[in-house]
């Protein structure tokens, strides 16, 4: 018993302590690299890349379903973003709605022969349009029948005819300036090949928007959705920033990452049997550069708030996408388990893929284990109290101090959210978050784990629901 | 010597706070751990060692990063608050300060009433006011680099007259040294486009720097600085590397500054590929057929960015068909890519020759390049599109179509 006992406390204190370790590690490199990119681009003006004479030519691709809210001022605001060698391809991806007519009507779209290979297997394409309008001439509607996102990406790498990819959910709001400077990274490297690059993106609930614009940044009224903007500021500008910064990214948001396409066309595209494709993408793009390329790469990660999206407000809609990216998660790690702490893959296999299995995945499982144990010690044993009371404060001091570290951050550098009324609203929402929604969060996850396992559910989607953002039309 | 003595000073004002608050957590710690302690000759009795004296040391450790996590929590949040009007304001500031010295700098340059003594005066008396605080000066400087770089006026003369009178020389020349990149940035940017040439050392050392940002900035700060158009690039050694972003700005700046004598010779035949596909990109947008014996050198090259400008040069410089033999001679061999490159280069060849070639190999090329075929037909022969209405290839088929769709091709 004391055996059990001992092993079962060692083995938490150890993993706490690596927990605890690694988020010290994230936020002080975060807030270096951070530092470096604001100096590097104090001066840079990003609008003089439209001068240069040697540039990578990009598609946006954004696959839309059911979208017939929003599509028409997304499509605008995504033809008015400023880059000299740029087309847009929207792929609706069999829409049941009326979204196909609206576009068709709005954009004065007809129906041509647009000539394209079928590298990457794709579901059928119904028909390629373009816009009698000279205006929309950079922009190509493509209407497929539905086989879900990753396929209709697919679908836009084989249409396009570019050197790079950005690709985005249809309905984000995208920065005026966001390709310039996510291009940058593609540009500025001599050593090594980027292959892809990611950028922070932030919540657009209950911000104000205009013509495809986001004119005033508010704190969203909902609660869901004030807890997500926290763990946003956590995720993008303290994790993603470090990952980036050892080049142990594995991870590009769905909503919004700019790909070497030619690179992705060798690699096969998409997964269209997951549903986390942004995550699997990566890693198995990095796979490929260190087994068949075997050249220098860097997946490269912007810290600005270049894209604007939508998140769950309602209880049931973030559970789906929890446990959607869960099931996402376990997938990608599953199918490329060849790479957990294999040296063969660098860093990324000895640090980045490791902790994302064992902090990622399996700390929600951890967690559940160490609450049940600690329950079955309470009944059966006798706990320290006062060992019990300094860590449950220790754990919600800490998680309070990292969640103002990176509100402190955001005020500093980006300063999007003003007023001290939200300063005083998120360290509540911070100590609320402990309580509330990391549980919540947990709970998610082990529902998540439970579909892909017992359930056998890999590929569901769950359904989100969406309003259109510009109030003012 | 008064910087470096304030360099000096500042990095030693750093190392004591930074030893200070080191002692004050290990005096803190030993405090607290002990019921009674001795420093200095002063007494100290811990009020919490009741509560700690029965936990294991690395709980004593963990109650007080308990403590750190709960100041640092009330620091973090009063210096957002802080931060959030702080940069506010400062935003406001810097806006106000940079349209106010653009409004008057613009006047000051283009007006040819400033050219005497008495309004130049007014003006200095205008500015002088405002560039007292570092914000100031920063923001007086970006306007004059912003009006430079719209103007195609060289501005220098003027602002060096203004900044000496506004005794402002000095503070521009300590930016260089600052720790801070950014600012080196910023004095690199001004000192070369006053071409004040105090500090072009300091400038080839940034040039060697690890740091690519500042790197590519002392790249187009050294070409600014340049007399004599025929040494432009020697500050690259041979082994430099140099990135996409290294290229298009020392590019860009050679045009902008309108630099006329560049040795192309000694670009086109360096050992170093960067200087090559500089000398290319150049000799491209400068119409420069006097070394197109070098330019032709370099078609088929292994480097695929040397092999692709050198066609562009190419394609450009040459704009009537003498350059079919060399298309009909090497198209085959090069990569799909490079031969799209060279068809979508190739438009304006109105060659029978030519055609009847791409007639003859269309059928085993891949589609985009098959489409491009396709294009140049349509725009130099249509009856020679026409025969390809009834091709039985498939691809040819799609290609024809999206050739004459006019919505496509629009």
């Amino acid at each position: 018993m004391d055996y059990f006992y001992n092993t079962f406390t060692s083995f938490f204190f150890v993993y706490s302590v690596l927990l605890f370790l690694s988020y010290v590690f994230i936020a002080v490199v975060s807030t270096l690299d951070l530092s470096f990119h604001l100096k590097k681009s104090r001066y840079f003006r990003f609008n003089t890349i439209k001068e240069y004479k040697v540039i990578p030519s990009i598609s946006i691709i954004a696959p839309a379903f059911n979208e017939e809210a929003s599509i028409i001022e997304n499509i605008r605001s995504l033809l008015s973003l400023e880059y000299p060698k740029l087309e847009v391809i929207i792929v609706n991806d069999g829409s049941q709605d009326n979204s196909l007519q609206k576009v068709i009507d709005h954009y004065s779209l007809v129906k041509v022969d647009y000539a394209f290979c079928n590298t990457i297997d794709t579901a059928k394409v119904r028909g390629i349009y373009k816009s009698t309008e000279f205006a929309y001439s950079n922009l190509i509607f493509v209407d497929k029948e539905n086989g879900g996102k990753a396929d209709a990406l697919n679908v836009g790498i084989n249409i396009s005819r570019s050197d790079l990819f950005l690709a985005i959910d249809v309905d984000c709001i995208i920065e005026q300036d966001a390709i310039l400077r996510m291009v940058k990274p593609f540009l500025e490297e001599d050593k090594k090949r980027v292959i892809a690059a990611g950028g922070v993106i932030r919540i657009a609930n209950s911000c104000t928007i205009k013509d495809g614009r986001v004119v005033k940044v508010n704190y969203p009224n909902n609660l869901w959705a004030k807890f997500q903007v926290l763990e946003y500021f956590r995720a993008f500008t303290l994790g993603r920033m470090a990952w980036s910064r050892i080049n142990g990214l594995l991870i590009i948001s769905g909503a919004f990452g700019l790909f070497d396409r030619k690179l992705t066309l060798e690699v096969g595209g998409y997964d269209r049997t997951t549903v986390g494709e942004d995550f699997e993408l990566v890693v198995r793009l990095r796979k490929y550069m260190h087994k068949v390329l075997k050249q220098k790469y860097k997946v490269a990660f912007i810290p600005y708030p270049l894209c604007w999206t939508e998140v769950p407000s309602k209880f049931k809609t973030l559970k789906n996408q929890r446990n959607r990216w869960t099931r996402g998660s376990i997938d990608t790690i599953l199918k490329h388990k060849d790479m957990f702490l294999n040296p063969k893959y660098g860093r990324m296999g000895m640090i980045s893929f490791p902790y994302w299995v064992i902090f990622e995945w399996l700390a929600p499982i951890i967690e559940t284990i160490g609450i049940i144990y600690f329950i079955t010690i309470l009944i059966f044993a006798s706990i320290n109290v006062n060992i019990f009371l300094i860590l449950t404060l220790f754990v919600f001091s800490f998680a309070v101090f990292f969640s103002s570290f990176a509100v402190f951050l955001e005020t500093l550098v980006f300063n999007k959210y003003k007023g001290y009324k939200f300063l005083f609203t998120v360290v509540l929402i911070s100590l609320a978050e402990i309580i509330i929604y990391h549980p919540l969060n947990v709970y998610f996850a082990l529902l998540g784990n439970y579909s892909f396992f017992i359930k056998k559910d890999t590929k569901g989607w769950g359904k989100m629901t969406r309003t259109a953002f510009d109030k003012t039309k | 010597m008064i910087y470096t003595t304030y360099k000096y000073f500042k990095a030693a004002v750093n190392v004591i706070i930074w030893m200070f608050l080191t002692s004050f957590l290990i005096i803190c710690t030993y405090v607290l751990y002990h019921q009674e302690s001795r420093l200095l000759g002063i007494d100290f009795i811990n009020p919490l060692y009741e509560y700690v004296k029965h936990l294991p040391v690395w709980a004593y450790f963990v109650l007080y990063f308990i403590l750190f996590s709960i100041s640092s929590v009330i620091v973090f949040i009063c210096l957002s608050l802080y931060f959030d009007i702080k940069v506010s304001q400062e935003l406001n500031i810097k806006r106000k300060y940079y349209r106010l010295f653009t409004h008057i700098l613009t006047s000051y340059f283009i007006i040819d009433l400033y050219k005497d003594k008495d309004p130049q005066k007014s003006v200095i008396n205008k500015i002088k006011p405002f560039v007292k605080k570092r914000i100031q000066i920063l923001a007086l400087f970006e306007s004059f680099l912003r009006i430079q770089e719209i103007l195609t006026k060289d501005l220098s003369n003027d602002f060096k007259l203004l900044i000496n009178d506004l005794r402002l020389q000095k503070k521009l020349e300590s930016l260089i040294f600052n720790k801070d990149f950014d600012d080196k940035i910023l004095a690199m940017k001004v000192l070369s486009y006053l071409q004040i040439h105090t500090y072009d050392k300091q400038i080839i050392k940034y040039a060697k720097s690890e740091n690519f940002a500042l790197r590519t900035e002392a790249y187009a700060a050294l070409i600014r600085l340049t007399e004599k158009d025929e040494l432009l690039l020697n500050f690259i050694s041979e082994k430099q590397k140099l990135s996409t972003i290294d290229i298009n700005i020392i590019v860009n700046t050679v045009l902008r500054d309108k630099k006329l004598n560049i040795n192309y010779t000694a670009l086109l035949s360096s050992v170093n590929p960067y200087k090559i596909i500089i000398g290319l990109i150049l000799a491209k947008h400068r119409y420069i057929k006097t070394n197109l014996v070098l330019v032709l050198n370099y078609i088929g090259s292994s480097n695929n960015l040397i092999n692709k400008l050198a066609w562009d040069a190419l394609l450009t410089i040459v704009t009537n068909d003498e350059c079919v033999d060399i298309i009909i001679d090497r198209f085959e061999k090069e990569q799909d890519d490079i031969k799209l490159h060279i068809l979508k280069k190739a438009h304006h060849i109105l060659s029978k020759r030519l055609f009847n070639f791409l007639t003859n190999i269309i059928e085993q090329q891949n589609l985009m390049i098959k489409i491009e075929i396709m294009k140049i037909f349509f725009i130099n022969d249509f009856d020679l599109l026409e025969t390809f209405v009834n091709s039985q290839n498939e691809e040819i088929i799609m290609a024809f179509k999206e050739t004459s769709c006019m919505y496509i091709n629009s």
